[in-house]
């Protein structure tokens, strides 16, 4: 369904100075993936590690440096005009993080459903009427609601809105870029119920962008974890979550804060501060308590470590042996 | 174990021009000399302003009434002076925005060490070292020169917490001090200011909404709906045992990766904090409502040792 092959994007920044030199950040770099339909797959990472990047390239609002991306088999990197609407527009949507800021305060809930519609082709207003009535059921919002402007709507509803009108145009495959991280826990918990209802109804692929582990668990089947710019482990959720492979995961892992108030307060691993233009080698060796020489040269080609899991690490071998 | 901040009745209305937002409620509890005390709530609950209240850091338009007490003194305009920066310190959330962008971090900490302790700059410069190493920040000299955008979200954090202790504070105020940083960056601040707490003793309140971090870092958890307590308990009893709905509603809604178990959402959303209600605050979207919820307004009662709770289900058994 969704397919990246080989993508990059490097941001261009100068050094100190109007003469400064030139540097590039590598946001994505080189970064290889397929989405089958109907999956639900999380990108998991810090802040800096390029996740939102790699999914606004998918739906071309960031162009790639180099690249492909598939959807249904045709390439659709740097698609314009009507072409991009009936290739990416159709079948990708977004929902962004901030609902407060992703809907536009000075339209209504009705308009904000519609744009997307009518961005697309003409369509008479009964019609219209109708589409938002019943998606604003399906997104568990009140129909009267939809004369309000965001401004008079709670965070929770917001976020509803703008999963409403990502699918107003009944798309395949929905991105999600941490879709309930500004929202309070009973909130989130009601959002993470209603994006798997949806799944179910609507058939939906999921590619879904978040650094908490435990919304990951739950709605994503296989997760890819990222760090600055390269994916480092692929896997099935579950399997990832529990037997970790690249030291950088374990590391998210250790650092999770479990609600059982049985656990103790462990002392972290020290963690040395990143270096976003590292250029050669394994990205995570400045931080990794098992590096060696042979890391520095390691290109971070992933490595199959089982049935459909990949590591980008050529230590993990020893490293299993060493933690069992 | 004696009383370090105690609030009695408080309670704290904001006037605004929609009508009165009754932003607290009849608050009572301590906080003990030596313990971590979590205020755990959702936005709006009530959490930050329950905070800034001990420091007198109000807006103008608030009103309160009921009392509170600072190692067994009322705080009031003239005195909070003396607690506010000196025996009370707080971390923010937002690092970036609570330092100030225009002064080396040096100038920074002499600011407060100058004003704390009143000595003069060439004493306060030489403290400086030892109080950034206390937070593990080892490239001192970097550091001292640096200017805050030049540090990474963590390192500012933690000379947030470095002017914190500057001050030899006999309470930590924490609000939502790692939200705005990456889960590992998290990790290590929180454990920082988890051991800074062992070895000095001082006591903090730590303000989140995050059950993970309460589960691990708290002594004693206070949980707050709308402007009120609604649970109090021991960390331990709170989580195996909790007594109020929403209490364990906010539990069902915590999602612990090591398990694959979706969250069970509380229904409907926060009430408008304007207006009178009387009953039960979370009636409206409890699902053990009763008769007297609609008419009583619960008070919070101890009905097992040390863990109280407002909420009518449990009164037979207050005795």
């Amino acid at each position: 369904m969704v397919e990246v092959k080989k993508l990059k994007k490097y941001f261009v920044l100068r050094g100190k100075g109007l003469w400064g030199k030139k540097y590039f950040v590598k946001a994505v770099d080189d970064v290889s993936f397929f989405v089958k339909e109907g999956q639900s797959v999380a990108i998991v990472g810090e802040s800096g590690s390029g996740k939102s990047t790699l999914i606004r390239c998918i739906n071309g609002l960031v162009k790639p440096t180099s690249g492909q991306v598939f959807l249904d088999g045709e390439s659709v990197v740097g698609l314009k005009g009507n072409e991009y609407k009936e290739k990416v527009a159709k079948k990708v949507q977004m929902v962004f993080q901030d609902p407060t800021t992703s809907l536009n305060p000075r339209l209504r809930v009705f308009d904000i459903i519609v744009e997307p519609v009518l961005a697309q082709q003409r369509v008479p207003k009964a019609q219209l009427v109708d589409l938002v009535n019943d998606l604003l059921r399906k997104v568990g919002l009140d129909p009267k609601l939809s004369d309000r402007y965001p401004g008079e709507l709670s965070g929770g509803q917001c976020q509803r809105v703008a999963i409403a009108r990502a699918l107003s145009v009944r798309p395949k495959v929905l991105l999600l870029d941490e879709p309930t991280s500004s929202l309070d826990v009973s909130v989130q918990a009601q959002v993470l119920k209603l994006l798997n209802e949806l799944r179910q109804t609507f058939h939906l692929t999921y590619i879904f962008v978040s650094h908490d582990l435990g919304v990951v668990r739950n709605v994503a089947e296989r997760v890819f974890v990222m760090y600055l710019g390269r994916i480092v482990e692929i896997g099935p959720t579950e399997e990832v979550i529990d037997q970790p492979l690249h030291p950088y995961t374990k590391l998210l892992i250790e650092s999770i804060f479990y609600p059982d108030p049985n656990v103790e307060m462990k002392k972290p691993a020290i963690v040395e501060e990143v270096e976003t233009t590292m250029n050669a080698g394994c990205r995570f060796r400045n931080r990794c308590p098992f590096s060696t020489k042979e890391c520095e040269i390691y290109d971070m080609k992933p490595l199959e470590a089982s049935r459909d899991r990949y590591v980008s690490c050529i230590k993990w071998e020893v490293m299993e042996r060493w933690s069992s | 174990m004696n009383e370090l901040v105690k609030f009695e009745n408080y309670s704290l209305t904001f006037k605004t021009l929609y009508g009165d937002v009754r932003a607290l409620r009849n608050l009572s509890f301590t906080i003990n000399s030596g313990e971590i005390v979590a205020l755990v709530g959702e936005t709006g609950c009530g959490k930050t302003v329950t905070a800034l209240s001990i420091i007198g850091l109000l807006p103008e338009n608030a009103s309160q009434t009921g009392k509170i007490f600072f190692k067994g003194i009322e705080v009031n305009h003239e005195n909070v002076k003396r607690i506010r920066g000196k025996e009370v310190a707080i971390v923010f959330q937002d690092p970036t925005s609570s330092l100030n962008p225009l002064y080396s971090i040096e100038q920074q900490l002499v600011d407060v060490l100058v004003s704390r302790w009143d000595i003069p700059k060439s004493e306060a410069k030489e403290k400086i070292d030892g109080l950034l190493r206390q937070v593990q920040l080892f490239d001192v000299d970097r550091i001292r020169r640096a200017y805050p955008h030049e540090l990474s979200g963590g390192m500012r954090q933690r000379v947030m917490i470095a002017m914190a202790l500057a001050c030899e504070p006999s309470l930590l105020i924490a609000d939502e001090p790692t939200t705005a940083l990456d889960v590992t960056v998290q990790r290590q601040i929180l454990y920082l200011i988890w051991e800074l707490q062992r070895a000095r003793k001082f006591s903090v309140l730590f303000i989140t909404h995050d059950l993970g971090i309460v589960a691990q870092l708290a002594d004693r958890v206070v949980v707050m709906y709308a402007g009120n307590i609604v649970e109090m308990a021991p960390k331990k009893e709170l989580f195996s045992n909790p007594l109020h709905p929403y209490t364990s509603g906010l539990l069902n809604c915590a999602l612990d990766p090591r398990k694959k178990k979706l969250p069970e959402p509380i229904p409907g959303s926060l009430p408008s904090l304007t207006g009178l209600l009387d009953g039960c605050i979370f009636r409206e979207r409890c699902g053990r409502v009763q008769n007297d919820c609609g008419i009583l307004t619960p008070e919070l009662a101890e009905v097992r040792p040390s863990h109280f709770v407002a909420c009518h289900l449990w009164r037979e058994q207050r005795g």
